[in-house]
């Protein structure tokens, strides 16, 4: 057996092949119609939901800031949300326009290092999310106290109170890689927390980055 | 209306050159139950596509570029974990006949999927087309790299291909 009799060998089973498959146009057009089940579309449909809320988010602490500005207390904290929040919307925009102009159709090194860089960006993003979301959670108490309820968390929760929460915030961190990291292959029947768990580990940023690499490689050699 | 006739457009030129759905979901799909997943996923991404598809260009060598990056994509995405398969039937190709077709076909056909299955996503897209009949030139525009790369790259699968052909022989 040599590989050049392999090849016409593949070139017969070729044309066999064709012949031997059956497409039903139907249920291919079904496909078609319902192209919203593809995974691309989804990711997109869900980074546009993200984007909605996000600006809202931003209208209504925009709002906030503006009835707040000569109160330091409360101008601050909203400051560090509204930074967040405007950042998470920028990403998303991005996201979305990214994936909206991906051309399937392009050279094979082309879209998968699009889609490799986007993919490691979403990692990173998602990890620094979920790390910075116990030190947040302290100026959203503030904020949502005096923006919802008209009540200071200043003249209700004592300052110490408020001081324990961001040292709380602190320590959680390094507990939440810890458990993301020691129980995320774990989670075989709930594979959207196990993703979400590989993002904050940081498991799944070193397999986009390695793919990164290996397309480089692949490039240069 | 033009939505049908693109959509009736597209399935005539498919349903010409349906083998090469076959071909890469074989080539991409360790699990057979995957087929139909990556099949419908490529169907989708053909017709999301098409508005760009250019037809002074051969269809077989746009679909193969779109069939490609989609089912690398798909080897490497979470999907795998996270979605209901889709059985094959649903995905539209019938493939039964087919697959008896590649039972009955004799080992060296066997023996070839199961050597494009040991190579990275990358390099089985190089070999597809090579045994597709795709020149160098033709190959590099697709992927996205120099001819020469494609010639070298090629070269080194096929003697390592020629060396675990040889050891299998003499075993």
């Amino acid at each position: 057996m040599n590989l050049e009799n392999l090849k016409n060998q593949w070139a017969d089973y070729d044309q066999k092949l064709e012949a031997s498959l059956g497409l039903n146009q139907k249920l291919m057009r079904d496909s078609v119609l319902n192209k919203t089940n593809s995974a691309l579309q989804r990711l997109a449909r869900s980074v546009v939901i993200e984007l909605f809320v996000g600006l809202a988010t931003v209208i209504v602490l925009g709002l906030f800031i503006g009835d707040h500005i000569g109160q330091p207390m409360f101008l601050a904290p909203a400051i560090l949300l509204h930074a967040f929040v405007i950042f998470q919307v920028a990403f998303d925009g991005y996201q979305w326009a990214t994936l909206r102009n991906l051309d399937y159709s392009s050279p094979m090194l082309d879209i998968q290092k699009k889609l490799a860089k986007l993919r490691a960006e979403r990692i990173r993003v998602t990890k620094w999310t979920w790390w910075l979301a116990p030190l947040l959670w302290v100026p959203l108490l503030i904020v949502a106290l005096k923006g919802l309820f008209g009540v200071s968390a200043y003249a209700v929760l004592n300052t110490n109170w408020l001081i324990a929460n961001v040292l709380f915030g602190v320590a959680v961190i390094p507990l939440m890689v810890w458990v993301s990291k020691r129980y995320a292959d774990r989670m075989n029947r709930s594979p959207r927390i196990q993703r979400l768990m590989d993002d904050i580990a940081g498991g799944d940023l070193k397999a986009a980055t390695a793919f990164l690499d290996e397309l480089s490689r692949f490039e240069k050699e | 209306m033009p939505l049908h006739t693109d959509q009736d457009r597209l399935l005539a030129l498919v349903e010409n050159h349906k083998g090469i759905l076959y071909k890469v979901a074989n080539a991409y799909c360790r699990n057979p139950d995957d087929r139909g997943d990556l099949i419908q996923e490529i169907v989708i991404q053909l017709w999301l596509s098409f508005g760009r598809y250019d037809d002074r260009h051969k269809f077989s060598t746009w679909m193969y570029r779109v069939a490609i990056n989609v089912a690398i994509s798909f080897y490497r995405s979470e999907r795998r974990r996270i979605r209901e398969a889709v059985p094959i039937e649903d995905s539209g190709l019938e493939i039964a006949v087919a697959d008896r077709m590649l039972e009955d076909t004799g080992d060296d056909i066997r023996t070839l999927y199961q050597l494009i299955g040991q190579l990275d996503e990358l390099n089985r897209a190089l070999v597809l087309l090579y045994l597709d009949g795709y020149g160098h030139d033709e190959i590099a525009a697709i992927v996205g790299i120099t001819s020469t790369n494609v010639a070298t790259r090629i070269n080194r699968i096929k003697q390592k291909w020629q060396r675990e052909l040889d050891t299998t022989q003499h075993v």
